[in-house]
């Protein structure tokens, strides 16, 4: 059977499985633990030890714990990829069993969280590297070894790059003439046009 | 302690060291194992001790003679995104879509990244190609040699 969080295939059979070890923990509870998972999967810091207190009812083993928070972290995540309403979600969730009042505090966590989510899950996706910023200085040079007198403007730019893997900033170093940064201009001014007119 | 030069007992303690790993890494017997040791003119019980030495200790080295072995880059992780080119300087109105790719690999604890892109027409012929590889573990030819590797 297809699941629309799962993206239109069949439920991971681990995920299956530890459906009923949801179950085993009060509804309440479990909205709680929600909370926390989202926060881990906004960036923020996971509290691994009020998890624990929370599960401590359920009298689960430290793996279930564990499997509780990844089989959230799974549900709510792919929810988000596949843009899934919350009432869906909901439907879907109890298809494969789990009880109503938790799949609807389990969704109601979700439906505060859903945008967040998504925008984070938008700047985690693949990029190779990102400009960090432009510096620019306009030289004119006067004379040089080779003609008396120049009298030329020269742009200098530096591209602060950073590069996403190790989060390191590389500087690249730009000089032009004024007629080819011109031509540099015209030509990203025609791409500005062409972005503004997708977005 | 034992009264004897610096270089006595460094050489003892490789030529143990060879015996032990030599004998593990083969996996002999206990009856080749004493018959190689009697070569060197042992007494008996030293004889012994040394075979209780390789007995208790094989299990352990080949373990860890097994994690020496070279290893190729396994597969870590796939991130992947779809781009569409709609236009560049030198043409407008463009449709061109890309998949950006960056396989992610581990190479002895060190992890590695290579970026790729693809049009989707190569990308369905490598799905193809990889599909076809997983078929042959189903064929007869394959099948025969696991179940003998069992």
């Amino acid at each position: 059977q297809r699941f629309r969080f799962c993206g239109d295939l069949d439920c991971p059979d681990w995920v299956l499985a530890e459906i009923s070890t949801l179950a085993k923990i009060s509804s309440v509870k479990l909205k709680l633990i929600c909370a926390q998972v989202l926060r881990d999967l906004l960036g923020e810091a996971i509290e691994y030890e009020k998890i624990l207190k929370l599960t401590s009812d359920a009298k689960l083993e430290s793996g279930d714990v564990k499997a509780t928070i990844a089989v959230l972290s799974f549900i709510l995540s792919s929810a988000a990829k596949h843009n899934v309403d919350s009432e869906s979600l909901s439907s879907e969730l109890q298809q494969l069993g789990l009880p109503k009042e938790h799949a609807s505090g389990l969704c109601r966590s979700y439906e505060e969280k859903q945008s967040s989510l998504q925008d984070r899950l938008r700047a985690c996706s693949l990029r190779l590297s990102q400009l960090g910023s432009v510096h620019w200085r306009v030289d004119y040079t006067l004379s040089s070894s080779e003609l008396q007198e120049v009298n030329e403007p020269l742009v200098h730019l530096t591209f602060n790059v950073r590069d996403r893997e190790c989060e390191k900033m590389t500087a690249v170093p730009v000089t032009l003439s004024a007629n080819k940064f011109r031509v540099l201009l015209a030509e990203l001014k025609q791409a500005q046009t062409l972005m503004n007119t997708l977005l | 302690k034992l009264n004897i030069g610096f270089d006595t007992i460094q050489h003892g303690i490789e030529g143990l060291v060879y015996l032990l790993t030599e004998s593990s890494k083969l996996m002999i017997s206990e009856v080749d194992f004493q018959d190689s040791i009697r070569v060197l003119g042992f007494s008996d019980e030293l004889n012994k001790s040394l075979l209780q030495l390789y007995l208790d200790n094989r299990k352990e080295i080949r373990s860890i003679l097994g994690e020496l072995a070279p290893r190729l880059p396994s597969y870590h992780s796939l991130e992947w995104r779809l781009d569409v080119q709609l236009a560049s300087r030198s043409l407008r109105q463009q449709i061109k879509p890309a998949v950006t790719m960056k396989l992610r690999l581990n190479q002895n604890e060190d992890p590695t990244a290579q970026v790729l892109q693809t049009d989707p027409a190569t990308l369905l012929h490598l799905i193809q190609q990889l599909e076809q590889a997983l078929g042959e573990m189903k064929m007869n030819h394959c099948r025969r040699i696991a179940r003998n590797m069992k």
